[in-house]
């Protein structure tokens, strides 16, 4: 297993479920996982093997990780892409209202200014 | 490839929505089809720049996010306003003007998730080059999903000490969300200030790009939102400097 994937899987591992993605929650992720989360908000889907791609993964690693990001609540995986039959990983947003999330951003933001 | 363009400002009359129509209008008229949605929920007023009246409103955002609507029933075409031909188009996505709707969207707040469905739907449905985001002031989360979303961030500050603080941060923050392209844009500058000195300043503070620093204009106060600067002065050196800036988003 490489470094990457240890890592991705500690943080992914330790992640309290939220369901879905929101801005204020990729400010709390690792870059690799931001970046990638990113690209699937602008595209709203891709497979799993580009998934990988997209955190330098191996084909093993990359669909262990998308399981997880599973758990977290980050995506889901409902079809299979028609030409390559590989999973699709689609984003699943966070639905929250603005007054739900004031608090959260200015608390990660203050965090982020203090360490 | 469509393009997401924010443009935002920690503080509230920076002439952000300014800036979003002007560029929004010199880009249609390259032959672009644009769309600028006023995410300013609490206080929309890009509308007024093209001339929209609340009468004309069929729908607004506020509607698509309450469920009342898709978002390209709320896109209004202002392009025949600003003379825009063919095949440039400016659609505005106008949030609404209604007192009694901006209360409830305060009191109520909403899915904010909704708005990355919605901007994805008109890149789609209007076969967009460009859709421009026209953001609330500070930093909250539909401030955030923009910027995450975008392929450049303008940031548009006055040289004035409250704006340079507050732009810090707006800074930071796209640079942790990696925007490809990010960019100040300084507004308001009194005339007597050298304006080499600012840009300098301002870049040396930041580590980022000054893509223009406009002065403050009477001709833009005697304009008093009643239209798209650009179009009434399209040779006036504020204008010169907006072309500049399309230049480099569309590069």
């Amino acid at each position: 297993m490489s470094a990457r994937f240890v890592a991705l899987r500690e943080e992914l591992s330790a992640w309290t479920r939220r369901e879905g993605v929101s801005a204020s929650v990729l400010l709390e992720l690792s870059p690799p996982l931001r970046r990638t989360l990113q690209r699937l908000l602008r595209e709203g889907s891709m497979t799993v093997a580009d998934l990988g791609a997209s955190l330098a993964l191996d084909a093993d690693e990359s669909g262990l990780i998308a399981d997880l990001m599973v758990d977290c609540g980050f995506v889901k995986v409902q079809e299979t892409d028609a030409a390559s039959g590989d999973p699709v990983v689609r984003i699943v947003h966070a639905r929250q209202t603005r007054a739900d999330t004031a608090a959260a951003y200015w608390s990660r933001i203050l965090t982020d200014s203090d360490g | 490839m469509s393009k997401i363009i924010s443009v935002h400002s920690f503080r509230g009359g920076t002439g952000k929505s300014n800036t979003s129509a002007n560029l929004g209008a010199l880009i249609a008229q390259q032959g672009k089809r644009v769309g600028i949605v006023d995410t300013d929920i609490q206080s929309p007023g890009i509308h007024v720049l093209f001339g929209l009246e609340q009468e004309q409103m069929k729908h607004s955002l506020n509607d698509y996010l309450w469920g009342n609507c898709d978002i390209e029933q709320a896109a209004h075409d202002v392009g025949a306003a600003l003379g825009i031909q063919a095949p440039g188009k400016i659609y505005l996505i106008p949030s609404s003007i209604k007192a009694g709707e901006i209360a409830r969207i305060i009191r109520e707040g909403y899915d904010v998730g909704l708005l990355n469905d919605g901007f994805q739907r008109l890149l789609e449905e209007l076969e967009l080059d460009v859709l421009l985001i026209d953001t609330h002031p500070g930093v909250g989360e539909e401030t955030l999903l923009s910027i995450a979303i975008s392929d450049a961030l303008i940031i548009v500050m006055r040289p004035d000490q409250q704006d340079y603080q507050g732009t810090g941060v707006t800074v930071e923050i796209g640079r942790k969300l990696n925007v490809p392209q990010m960019m100040l844009l300084v507004n308001k500058t009194p005339t007597q200030f050298d304006f080499a000195e600012v840009r300098a300043r301002v870049e040396g503070t930041f580590g980022c790009e000054v893509v223009g620093v406009l002065p403050h204009s009477d001709e833009m106060m005697m304009l008093a939102s009643r239209g798209v600067f650009v179009v009434e002065y399209p040779d006036h050196p504020i204008a010169k400097t907006y072309r500049e800036v399309v230049l480099r988003l569309l590069r």
